[in-house]
Order: structure tokens, then C-alpha cells, then sequence
């Protein structure tokens, strides 16, 4: 991420990710596009995974152990900064919303 | 048996940056190799062969959006620097070709005859129509792509600038040349019979100027030299073989005397300004070609009026204009 920009809110497949990865476990591509139920596309998960390890949303790292050889599985799991704009994002939804409505 | 994969993975090698192919291409070729291996062990070929057809759709797709992040990038990168997205510049000029390409259907099916071509006929006409749109459309497009490409640059075009933008003119010029000299006439030919033999026209073809390679222009010139006045029409013909090429440059001059006075800063004036232009140059060059034909004017004259306006204008916009910067070019 640039750090002379402010951080700006995760789009909605960003939020659903981050609320993925939020409950600990690492998790590769494939899962997180299980786990979403549909919400997540296959020809689309990494694209959006890549753009949010560059905004500092997520870290990765290799997983040796599982995959093909040569191929080792990309794990990812969520950065402080993911986990605030996370929780950011969730207050958002709950109180600002309302209150804009009012 | 080979494995899924490859062949989507070799094009993302050529599309995307190597951390692009690390982040984004190999995981998803990872998923359809496990997978597919996995239907393979169960002896489920059909499932097998599925997986591989529509893995691969899923990698070019993320190939795809990734390479235009990619571009996309480089191109903000490059603007950064003050640098001259040439990408602009031919996307833009691509983007004005395919479109007046679908615009070449229109002909085919106003003309009140289509009901008796056949669909291959139409498609033909369609194709041949193609040289006559780029000789006419692509030269053009590069006013307006020229001054995208400028926009960003705060000050006037560095010498880097304006190497580029030449560059791709002169690349222009050679393509619009090739077109007009050679295929443009061939293809005319083309049009013509086949829209002759549709309304069974039997009588023998004279085939007009613009149905002539420049090869045969020379030829009908020496052939009637005896007679200089029936030469004309033939010899604004060949000029304009030349000319048209060489307005690519002209429109890129005008476009880098534009940027120089600062006249077209935002999207909607680089995409408006350049329509008054490009409409007053093709009625310079039809008046132009038509007063000639009529000896009102030399062939030579006829043929580069709206060339001579225009560069006339860029000269004139490069004497008003400021002088390049030489710091910022340094620094580019």
C-alpha cells in the first residue's frame, strides 16, 4: 500500500474475505472460495487476494507441505491493519448507518 | 496424459508481471491440477476433461484482469514519472478502429439491395471495407489519442514526449500507407463485383481511382500523357496515396502544438476538439480533391490542402506555445 494515501474502506469481497481469515486459521484460494458459499468466484479469488496483500489488507506465505511439487499452496491470513479495517468496517455497518438514517 | 494448464499458464508469462504469475496464475493452476489429478485417480475422464475446460477459462479470466491491473499500473507509474503513456495513445486509436469497424456493417445493410447478398457476401464487404475505414479513421484517431496521452503532463511535451508520439505516428503512417497503396484497392475491386454481381449489373467494369494500386495510377498517367487534363483525377489519386499517410504525422504535430498551449487539459476537450479538426481536414481534402479534378487548382495542391492547413496550424501553435522544459526532461 502507498503510504502516503489514507486507507480507504475494503470493498465487500474484501470485508467477506477478511471476516473469513478473521477467525485464525490460515487459509489458501481454494478454501476461502468454499467457505464464501458463492459469494467468492474461483477466476476472481487470487486477483483479489493479490490487490488486498498489496494494500496490506493480508500476508501470505507457502505452504511446502501441501500441493503438487514445485507448486506449494499460498496461505494467507490477515495483518493487524486487516483486522482494525475489519472491525472498522463492522462498526461501520452496525452504528453509522443508523444513525445516518436518522 | 499432459497436465492442465501449460498453455494458460505460458500466455500469463507473456501478459503478466512474474509476481502477478506467482500471486494470481499459479494458485488457480495449482486448484486445477489438484483437481483434474484427482478425477483422473477416479477413472471420471468426462469430469477430468470438463475440469480442464473450465479451469482454464477461470486462469485466463484471472490472467486477464490480472495483466489489466498490470497495465494499468505501469501506465499510472509511468504518468507519475512524467513519462508519456504511449498506451493511451494506442489504445485510443485502436479503440476508434474497432468501433468504426462495426460501423462498416451499416453500409452493407442500408444500401436497399442487401436482401439479395448472401451472409458470406455481406461478411466480404464487411472485410474489404476495413482498409478504407483504417487509411481514413486511424491517421485521424491520432489527434485526439495524441492529446489523451499529453494530458496528464503538466507543462509542455518533453523531447521524449514528442519522440513517442512520432514514433507511433510514423508506425501509423507506414501501416495507412501499405493499406492505401495496396490493399485498399484490391479490396474496392472486391466490393464492387460483389455488389454488382447482386444486382446483376454484366456489363464490363471500368475500375475507378480509387480501385487502383499506385503501380497502375503511373501507368494510366504515362499512358495518357498526350492528354494532361484526363490525367488529373489519377494524379490527385496517387497524391493522396501519399497524403493520407503523411496527415498521420500532421495530426501528431498539431497535437503536440496543442499540448504546448495547454489548450486541451481535460478528457471531454481532448475527445471535442479534435471533431471540428478532423471534420475541416476530410472537407479540405474532398474540396481540395474535387477543385483539382476540376483543373481549378494543381492535383498536387488538391491532394495536400487539408495536410498544408493543418500543419500551417501546428506550426503556428509551436510559435506560440512555451519551450520545453529541459529540467524535466532530464529528470524523465
Amino acid at each position: 500500500m502507498r503510504r502516503d494515501e489514507p486507507p480507504s474502506m475494503p470493498s465487500r469481497k474484501e470485508a467477506l474475505i477478511l471476516e473469513l481469515l478473521a477467525a485464525g486459521r490460515e487459509l489458501y484460494g481454494l478454501e476461502l472460495v468454499e467457505a464464501a458459499g458463492g459469494a467468492l468466484k474461483r477466476g476472481t479469488v487470487y486477483v483479489t487476494l493479490n490487490r488486498m496483500e498489496e494494500k496490506g489488507y493480508v500476508t501470505s506465505r507457502l505452504d511446502e507441505s501441501a500441493g503438487l511439487p514445485g507448486l506449494p499452496r499460498r496461505l494467507y491470513k490477515p495483518t493487524a491493519f486487516g483486522q482494525r479495517l475489519r472491525e472498522a468496517s463492522v462498526l461501520l455497518s452496525r452504528h453509522l448507518t443508523p444513525a445516518r438514517a436518522r | 496424459m499432459k497436465e492442465p494448464g501449460r498453455i494458460p499458464l505460458w500466455i500469463a508469462h507473456r501478459l503478466c508481471s512474474p509476481r502477478s504469475v506467482e500471486r494470481v496464475v499459479l494458485p488457480a493452476v495449482l486448484d486445477l491440477r489438484l483437481e483434474w489429478a484427482a478425477a483422473v485417480a477416479a477413472g471420471e475422464s468426462w469430469r477430468a476433461a470438463w475440469i480442464r475446460l473450465a479451469g482454464s477459462a477461470r486462469i485466463a479470466q484471472a490472467t486477464v484482469l490480472q495483466s489489466a491491473i498490470d497495465v494499468w499500473r505501469r501506465s499510472a507509474h509511468t504518468q507519475e514519472r512524467r513519462e508519456l503513456a504511449v498506451a493511451d495513445l494506442v489504445v485510443f486509436t485502436t479503440l476508434v478502429f474497432v468501433v468504426c469497424s462495426f460501423l462498416a456493417w451499416l453500409p452493407v445493410g442500408a444500401g436497399g439491395f442487401h436482401e439479395r447478398l448472401r451472409l458470406a457476401d455481406r461478411a466480404w464487404i464487411f472485410v474489404c471495407m476495413l482498409p478504407a475505414l483504417a487509411t481514413s479513421f486511424l491517421p485521424a484517431s491520432l489527434l485526439p489519442g495524441a492529446l489523451l496521452a499529453l494530458r496528464r503532463a503538466s507543462g509542455p511535451p518533453t523531447p521524449r514526449d514528442r519522440t513517442r508520439v512520432l514514433e507511433v505516428s510514423s508506425l501509423v503512417a507506414a501501416v495507412v500507407f501499405v493499406l492505401g497503396a495496396w490493399v485498399l484497392p484490391v479490396a474496392n475491386r472486391q466490393v464492387v463485383s460483389i455488389t454488382k454481381a447482386a444486382l446483376g449489373i454484366k456489363e464490363p467494369h471500368v475500375p475507378g481511382t480509387r480501385e487502383l494500386t499506385i503501380g497502375e495510377l503511373n501507368r494510366k498517367v504515362a499512358e495518357l500523357e498526350a492528354w494532361p487534363w484526363a490525367t488529373t483525377r489519377y494524379r490527385v489519386e496517387r497524391h493522396k496515396r501519399f497524403a493520407l499517410p503523411i496527415g498521420a504525422l500532421v495530426f501528431s504535430l498539431l497535437a503536440l502544438g496543442l499540448a504546448r498551449l495547454g489548450v486541451a487539459r481535460t478528457v471531454v476537450s481532448c475527445l471535442l476538439l479534435p471533431m471540428p479538426v478532423v471534420a475541416g481536414y476530410f472537407f479540405l481534402l474532398r474540396v481540395g480533391e474535387q477543385a483539382a479534378v476540376q483543373l481549378a487548382i494543381p492535383a498536387m495542391l488538391g491532394a495536400w490542402l487539408g495536410n498544408a492547413t493543418l500543419a500551417l496550424v501546428a506550426l503556428a501553435a509551436f510559435i506560440r506555445g512555451p519551450r520545453a522544459s529541459s529540467t524535466t526532461s532530464a529528470s524523465a
